[in-house]
């Protein structure tokens, strides 16, 4: 059993860094219970929010009688709620996911561990799906955890998935929506390979969920580095293709790539989502506290 | 046309099938995982499951290999074209400018082709190569020295002009092996029909090639056209013969004009590479030229016209009036050119008397009169030069005052021309006349030794307005001069000077080119040649003896008028014709070979274009191709190793969408 200062995922260096950072949200989500985050609902924070006429039943500690003084009418003070955020990641487990050099999974995995360790800092509660085929084990949902004390449960459960499966996103992320009641920011870590994403991504729309996508590639996806006569084999289903890799190939491999991300920035910008592409070249220190903040990611 | 030195090699033409039918083979593929052929997919569409074949593609590679393979077909098959291109290190081109190279059997002229010929060899040397330039015409010359300025050859060949006579060829040649034995990589290419006299060894260890120019032979020439005169006074008659030097025969029709007036036309039909020859008697009288022409075309032009002249005053016309003097006639039949006639006073009178009923005859100045021992009524002189040998009275031209008797003799002057190697020691005159000199005179031999008569005159010599004098005081039969080496030497320098029109004979005809001495007596001051277009041109007189004025410019055909200036007066002397009369020259039929035996071994009998092979381009071709296709296999890689950035780059900056605020 490891710690969280010897846990393999993250180093305690990094830990540390991320202890001052929290995750944005771009819009007010209910909460359950009281926490750090403003809530559309009327609390019993110190702030100040509106006023409302008293009716029978009312606490009359939060009566403002210097209006009463002045109007001769009762009026109630009410206040802004501070309540927790639920944040919803969700893990692209499929067998694709554990290929590239440097690894995609392994890559992924830290991505969520440090997105997620952010969030149980922040007093926030975490809920994370491990997105695979249609088994739906038991081990795939890590349940809501809240605070900071959760973390070390939350790295374990990141560590002790494995890729495997043929991945249907579409049925997946409808299944998550229809099974999760808690609104909030919802994190997809993926490399979208494959059909069935987009209507997946626009089912998650609808409110409840801020959604931002983190598309990850590995480098050899991005630039394939083939030359000469392939027989390329899916690492999910086993499909074949044969193909020729020569330098026109290439170009045109490039250029579907690209406009494949533009495809799925239309779609993310049509559901109100974030599109974020990264590359597992990328080191994950620099990720998190210089490019995710600069896309408002986290804080 | 493209020839080939191995077409055995198009067999490996059948490998293109195979090189295409690999590309319809399906290839063994290597497996290789990838994390999900979502993206692939679109891209490969050519998926026929388990084909042995599939669809021809075009392929960059499948064009790459074929285009290579055909490269090198063509190269093992060893095209080549027969070419006249040159090569070396150092080019010296020899130019033949002699006349058949104005033939016209290619446009515009042989000299043209040649000249165009020359540059498409210049044109495929490289440009650092240096090219000398020989013309070889009558006179050898070299125009461009190890030059590289290929523009100014271009200009040197387009200023060539034909000559009009026969190409030195062999000093050309020699010349040019001189050259090329200094540069061991030095190329002799002659430019020529094949004309003019070749040397028979030509010690030249570098490369000779012939390029011959011109290609037909059909020429008619005037081979041979002279003029005679009879002694007796008869119509001159012309012999004229004409030549086909082609082979075919042909009709020619041949016109004769004596001074420019039409006095004869000959269809001839000419036998292939025979002569015809024609003698036409009873020409007019007083013909001194003859022009003969061959009407209708040739390609040689130069050869179809030809003129002759009369050898009216080549020799001077000498009269003896006496009883008959033998040494005066042995010793002036000795002179060439010299007609002599001996007439006794009684028959010159008679004659004189003949002369005063009709008109007077036309007696030129190279009429010499020799009165000898004899002297005509005072009114009876010729025109003409007069000579008084041992007059016994006086004249109206001097005066005898007496006589001397056994007397030796002396120059009066010892650098007097008249006296030019003439040696008058022991020479002794039994009697001779005194002649006081008179005013016209000068003494050239005065009496020897002591006494009243040294130095009497005993020659006189000097000129009035209208003529020119000598009185020999002595009569030649009283002394023993004429059997003295001095006699003939003295008469030839006394007919000099008093018939200078026949100071030597003059050619009759020339080659074009050929140059022309004027053999001009001492006292002549210049030559004047006029030429066939009317222009003249004044020879000095060499300042020392025994050289005569030379006159080269005979390039043109025609007759050349020439004529003698002595104290300010012109003098006729003679004509010359110039005509081609060079079979060489006509027979323009271009030779195939020069045979030329050079100390490297061989002989060059060369004439063959050279093989130009074209593998070695082909191999280049075939390495650019390999190379070309070596690109494109392997262009990806190239691609990637000169991309522009790093992928943490792309990350940031290719896939980054706006920043939402």
């Amino acid at each position: 059993m490891s710690t969280l200062r010897e846990h393999p995922l993250l180093e305690p260096t990094f830990l540390a860094k991320l202890d001052r950072l929290s995750l944005v949200s771009r819009r007010m989500h209910r909460g359950q219970i009281q926490g750090e985050r403003r809530s559309p609902n009327k609390g019993a924070s110190v702030e100040f929010s509106d006023f409302r006429t008293y009716t029978h039943g009312d606490d009359f500690r939060q009566i403002d009688w210097n209006a009463y003084a002045r109007l001769e009418r009762l009026f109630v003070k009410l206040f802004v709620a501070e309540e927790d955020l639920t944040i919803h990641i969700l893990l692209d487990a499929s067998q694709s996911m554990a290929w590239g050099e440097p690894d995609k999974w392994h890559f992924a995995r830290r991505l969520a561990a440090a997105l997620g360790y952010i969030a149980l800092a922040g007093l926030d509660r975490v809920t994370a799906v491990a997105l695979t085929d249609a088994s739906h084990k038991a081990t795939d949902r890590f349940r809501p955890h809240r605070g900071k004390r959760q973390a070390l449960a939350w790295l374990d459960w990141l560590a002790g998935l494995q890729p495997s499966g043929d991945l249907d996103p579409d049925t997946a992320l409808r299944d998550y929506r229809a099974t999760t009641r808690q609104p909030g920011p919802l994190l997809v870590i993926s490399d979208l390979l494959g059909p069935g994403w987009e209507s997946g991504l626009q089912a998650l729309a609808g409110g409840r969920f801020d959604v931002t996508l983190l598309h990850l590639l590995a480098p050899q996806e991005v630039s394939p580095v083939l030359e000469g006569d392939f027989h390329l084999i899916d690492s999910e289903n086993g499909a074949a293709v044969e193909i020729t890799a020569d330098y026109d190939l290439l170009q045109r491999y490039r250029q579907r790539l690209a406009d494949w991300q533009g495809h799925l920035q239309q779609v993310c910008a049509s559901i109100d989502a974030r599109y974020i592409f990264l590359q597992t070249t990328t080191p994950l220190e620099d990720l998190v506290l210089a490019y995710l903040r600069h896309y408002d990611v986290v804080r | 046309m493209i020839h080939f030195v191995i077409p055995l090699a198009f067999g490996l033409a059948t490998l293109l099938p195979v090189i295409v039918a690999l590309y319809f083979l399906k290839l063994r593929r290597e497996e290789h995982i990838v994390s999900s052929t979502y993206l692939w997919q679109e891209l490969v569409r050519d998926t026929a499951a388990n084909a042995p074949w599939q669809r021809l593609r075009f392929n960059w590679l499948m064009l790459l290999q074929l285009l290579i393979l055909i490269s090198m077909i063509f190269a093992l098959a060893r095209p080549f074209t027969w070419t006249t291109t040159a090569s070396g290190g150092h080019l010296i081109l020899v130019m033949d400018t002699s006349a058949s190279m104005s033939a016209t059997d290619v446009a515009p002229n042989r000299l043209s082709a040649a000249a165009d010929q020359a540059r498409r060899l210049v044109r495929n040397l490289a440009s650092d190569v240096p090219l000398t330039l020989i013309i070889a015409g009558s006179q050898v010359e070299v125009i461009l020295s190890e030059s590289t300025d290929r523009a100014q050859l271009n200009r040197t060949l387009s200023d060539l002009k034909a000559e009009n006579g026969e190409a030195d060829m062999t000093t050309a040649l020699e010349l040019a092996a001189a050259i090329a034995g200094r540069d061991p990589e030095a190329q002799i290419i002659v430019l020529s029909d094949g004309g003019g006299r070749l040397p028979e060894w030509l010690a030249s260890s570098a490369l000779v090639r012939y390029l011959p120019v011109g290609t037909s032979g059909e020429n008619q020439a005037i081979s041979a056209l002279s003029l005679d005169a009879t002694p007796a006074g008869e119509s001159p008659s012309a012999f004229v013969r004409v030549t086909n030097y082609g082979s075919q025969d042909v009709k020619r029709r041949l016109t004769l004009y004596t001074n420019g007036i039409l006095v004869a036309a000959r269809d001839l039909a000419l036998p292939a590479g025979e002569s015809i020859a024609l003698t036409l008697a009873d020409l007019p009288a007083g013909t001194t030229v003859i022009e003969a022409k061959l009407d209708g075309n040739d390609p040689l032009l130069l050869d179809d016209q030809a003129w002759a002249v009369l050898p009216l005053l080549t020799g001077a016309q000498i009269q003896i009036v006496g009883p008959g003097n033998r040494f005066l006639e042995l010793g002036l039949a000795l002179l060439p050119g010299v007609q002599v006639a001996t007439l006794s006073l009684e028959d010159y009178e008679a004659t004189w008397a003949q002369v005063e009923q009709d008109a007077a005859p036309a007696m030129d100045a190279n009429w010499l009169t020799i009165f000898d021992t004899v002297l005509p009524d005072d009114n009876h002189y010729p025109p003409g030069a007069l000579l008084f040998t041992g007059p016994l009275r006086s004249t109206k031209f001097f005066s005898v005052t007496g006589s001397i008797a056994t007397i030796a003799l002396a120059p009066a002057n010892t650098s007097d021309p008249l006296l030019a190697y003439v040696d008058l020691r022991d020479v002794l005159v039994q009697r001779a006349a005194r002649v006081p000199i008179p005013d016209w005179g000068r003494s050239v031999i005065v009496t020897d030794g002591a006494g009243e008569d040294s130095g009497a005159p005993m020659l006189i010599v000097g000129g009035t307005e209208e003529r020119r004098l000598a009185v020999l005081t002595f009569d030649l039969r009283d002394s023993d001069l004429p059997l003295r080496v001095a006699y003939p030497l003295l008469l030839s320098n006394l007919l000099a000077y008093l018939a200078p029109g026949a100071a030597g004979p003059l050619p009759i005809t020339l080659s074009p080119g050929q140059p022309l001495a004027i053999p001009l007596p001492p006292h002549a001051e210049a030559a004047i040649v006029t030429r066939p277009d009317g222009t003249t041109v004044r020879l000095p007189a060499a300042q020392s003896a025994g050289q005569d004025p030379v006159f080269s410019a005979t390039g043109a055909p025609g007759v050349y008028e020439i004529a003698m200036e002595s104290d300010g007066e012109i003098w006729p002397t003679g004509q010359v014709a110039v005509n081609l009369f060079n079979s060489s020259e006509s027979d323009v039929a271009p030779r195939q070979s020069l045979v030329l035996t050079s100390s490297g071994g061989y002989t060059v009998t060369a004439e063959h274009p050279t093989r130009e092979e074209w593998w070695q381009k082909l191999a280049w071709l075939v390495l650019a191709l390999l190379i070309t296709e070596w690109l494109v296999q392997y262009r990806n890689n190239l691609a990637q190793l000169f991309a522009p950035s790093g992928p943490s780059k792309r990350v940031l900056f290719t896939a980054a969408p706006e920043r939402r605020q």
